[in-house]
């Protein structure tokens, strides 16, 4: 009968194994990856994952044999022992091995991803308050200001891009649960909390990022595939307009028949909205990743990256317009 | 031998039970537990309308209600009562009368229920309610309220598209109460009374629907006499939260959604204004009632579902035409400059926004509690941060919060507005104003 209790034991870590090996069917397992670094990270993922594995399944089998080779025979005595050396050097001497080759490996992928020495020059710069239960997003209407070709500019357009990021400017434009960025665009996120500890994570770009009270900190990444488009149209009849994007001065600008005026003054009569694959794979997620209070499972927010800078622009010059709303018609411009 | 066995057996028993309780626990649904009743009112039932600054350090968190007890026993508010002292056989009444009215959490409603669908037993009664409701309908809705506004209060885009629907208006509201439970329940309590596990321990405390009354209103208090809201104005306080309070931004949840927010929270806030008129009423001026409280809490109900329905029907406030869309940074300046003046004078901001809002007072605000005019050198404001809604805010004022409503010329609005947003970035102040507001350590102002 006692041997009842390895079989039952060895079921359900096999149950738990197949199960595992399973998960990817329904749909539980690492989103898509869409950053560049991604990638790297996932090989540290599976690489750690397959040793993991080998060894609890190491262990589970001996233990599980153990249960059934040495269950109570009845009368027989136990043997005592005080160890083995040599075996326990093997066990200690393995793993660190392992855990050395692991550190190793990383290094380059961590440094790509967190050294703020290694991050590259933005082209957009968003700042991120973390709050409960909300993530308050900020965005320069000119990004051009952190922007820098030389290195010798880098410590000083960060200071400026962080004060930025701490002191808002009257021009920002204000988004909740949104991040918008476009496709391989190098992004810098400022990341802060007005209350306590948050985790700003974006599982799509591999990106994490605890938010500490009190401090600052940069976050980057580039995403190499898009899932949304901008597309404004005339309000009264629905037809798309034709938008021109001058790519120095990053303006856009609504063409008409009669010439050209800014989309920024334009939203009381036209209607921007995004445009989407619907598909429920490409609802990139936000994810507060640390227990941050009641609502803390409802802290989330949508990743929106745009096809191309003209879209990102046209979004963020739309909102900037609706943001300014003096009139009726154009406090109905956004939702 | 047999020792073993029965250990094995009672862990199988166990293991047996915990599978049922894990394959019981996930269940879809967002229902409250139909047994459910919304709970009679407890708290004391307050008129404030204090102007009184008061220099005071805010109550220890979680103290609401033992705060808005001891500020009653100072005579700090205009009127209190408390629901204790109503006669019980009174209360009974209204409970039930409520209870007709409104339904429960799990069932919602805003009339009493189609007899068709009353449990067997009380179809009678069921019919009697009706009639007397309807009875009661052409006196106290008033003739501009039609049968499609009220429908409109209380029914979301989505239900309305679906053929299947029998009765929209309850379907709305059942899925109200759902997202209500998950989203909104654990700050604003059930019955809406901002008294949820959580409410007391956020400040400010998460509004208390069951006055009637909100604060950000896209029409004015002269327009609207009931200073209701209209529908859309709080599915944009869902949409975007409120900023600077614990009030999150729900804008991520499909539009349908909100609208079914909004309408249960119309539902809670009638049934806890009905609730609390009664209340006043039985303790103050009895005789108003006569002898047919029922019939009073049908006629309440109906003159507010009224309120709600008229405030949802008006235009909002059309502000005049922004005379500066095309304005050099001069005229800009020029504008806010004579904002600036309008701030310090005219328009007495300065009495309650003192130095700009840095040093603003506390005030008991409708419900009681401590607020103070806002900060304006931060750069969040509660009601929306669109000049539009700055202009909606000083033309109709807070009336819950004892901001009053300034009747300024067209020009004169736009020139506060624009000093208003320009007020907490030095930079876009001109020098004189700047100086003035962000005074150099040693300088006067």
């Amino acid at each position: 009968m006692q041997k009842g209790w390895s079989i039952f034991f060895g079921v359900i870590l096999l149950a738990t194994f197949l199960i595992w090996f399973a998960a990817p069917f329904f749909g539980w397992w690492l989103p898509e990856n869409i950053s560049t670094f991604g990638g790297g990270v996932d090989n540290l993922f599976y690489a750690i994952l397959g040793l993991t594995t080998f060894f609890f399944v190491l262990t589970e089998v001996v233990l599980v044999y153990a249960m059934w080779k040495f269950v109570d025979r009845g009368g027989e005595k136990s043997v005592y022992t005080h160890g083995n050396h040599t075996l326990e050097l093997v066990w200690t001497a393995i793993p660190a091995a392992l855990l050395l080759g692991i550190a190793i490996a990383q290094i380059g992928v961590w440094e790509k991803i967190k050294y703020q020495s290694r991050m590259p020059a933005p082209d957009l710069t968003v700042s991120v308050l973390a709050r409960q239960w909300e993530w308050r997003m900020r965005y320069p209407l000119d990004n051009q200001q952190f922007h820098y070709e030389d290195e010798d500019q880098k410590a000083a357009s960060n200071l400026k891009s962080r004060l930025w990021a701490e002191n808002p400017n009257f021009d920002d434009v204000h988004a909740i649960n949104e991040l918008h960025v476009w496709k391989n665009a190098n992004v810098k996120l400022w990341i802060r909390t007005l209350d306590v500890l948050h985790s700003f994570t974006l599982p799509n770009l591999r990106l994490k990022q605890d938010t500490l009270p009190g401090k600052t900190i940069p976050m980057w990444f580039n995403a190499e595939k898009s899932n949304c488009e901008f597309v404004v149209r005339e309000r009264s009849t629905g037809k798309p307009v034709t938008l021109a994007f001058n790519s120095k001065t990053k303006l856009v600008e609504v063409v008409t028949p009669s010439g050209r005026e800014p989309l920024e003054a334009r939203v009381a009569d036209l209607k921007g909205e995004l445009e989407t694959s619907g598909n429920k794979a490409d609802n990139w997620e936000i994810a507060c990743q640390e227990l941050c209070g009641s609502r803390h499972y409802a802290m989330r927010g949508r990743l929106y990256v745009h096809a191309d800078e003209k879209s990102y622009y046209a979004w963020l010059q739309y909102s900037r317009g609706a943001q300014k709303a003096t009139s009726l018609e154009a406090a109905v411009s956004m939702r | 031998m047999h020792r073993q066995a029965t250990t094995l057996s009672r862990s199988l028993v166990v293991a047996a039970g915990l599978v049922v309780i894990f394959l019981a626990g996930c269940d879809d649904s967002n229902r409250y537990p139909a047994a459910l009743r919304y709970p009679e009112r407890a708290d004391l039932v307050l008129k404030t309308e204090n102007t009184t600054d008061y220099r005071v350090a805010l109550p220890p968190p979680g103290k609401l209600d033992e705060a808005i007890r001891e500020a009653a026993d100072k005579k700090l508010f205009q009127v209190v009562v408390d629901p204790k002292d109503i006669d019980r056989k009174d209360r009974a009444e209204l409970t039930k009368a409520l209870e007709e009215l409104f339904g429960t959490p799990a069932a919602p409603s805003i009339a009493p229920i189609e007899p068709t669908r009353a449990p067997r037993g009380k179809r009678e009664e069921a019919e009697e309610n009706l009639k007397l409701y309807e009875s009661l309908l052409s006196e106290n809705l008033g003739e501009d309220i039609s049968d499609d506004d009220i429908t409109y209060l209380v029914t979301d885009s989505d239900t309305l598209n679906k053929l299947t629907v029998v009765d929209p208006r309850s379907t709305t509201l059942a899925k109200g109460s759902e997202l209500y439970r998950r989203h909104c329940m654990h700050c604003h309590g059930v019955a809406g009374d901002g008294r949820g596990p959580t409410g007391a321990w956020v400040d400010p405390h998460p509004r208390d629907y069951r006055q009637g009354v909100f604060k950000f209103l896209s029409t004015t208090k002269a327009a609207i006499a009931s200073g209701k809201p209209r529908k859309e104005d709080l599915i944009r306080t869902l949409e975007k939260g409120i900023d600077g309070t614990s009030m999150p931004a729900f804008g991520l949840l499909p539009r349908h959604e909100l609208e079914q927010l909004a309408s249960y929270v119309i539902h809670l806030s009638l049934r806890g204004e009905v609730e609390y008129d009664t209340l006043m009423v039985l303790a103050r001026d009895k005789n108003q009632i006569g002898d047919d409280l029922k019939k009073f809490v049908y006629q309440r109900a109906i003159q507010y579902t009224g309120q709600w329905a008229r405030a949802s029907k008006m235009e909002p406030n059309r502000p005049a035409a922004y005379p500066y869309s095309s304005a050099t940074p001069e005229e800009m300046h020029e504008s806010i400059s004579r904002g600036y003046k309008l701030f310090i004078g005219k328009a007495e901001c300065l009495k309650c926004h003192m130095d700009y809002g840095r040093q603003s007072a506390y005030r008991y605000d409708a419900w009681g509690t401590l607020v103070r005019a806002r900060n304006l050198t931060e750069t969040n404001y509660r009601g929306g941060r669109r000049p539009i809604d700055i202009y909606w805010r000083i033309s109709g004022g807070i009336p819950p919060s004892g901001m009053p409503a300034h009747a300024l010329a067209d020009q004169e609005m736009w020139d506060l507005v624009n000093f208003v947003q320009a007020l907490p970035y030095p930079g876009m102040l001109p020098d004189d104003v700047k100086h003035k507001v962000y005074p150099s350590p040693g300088e006067k102002h």
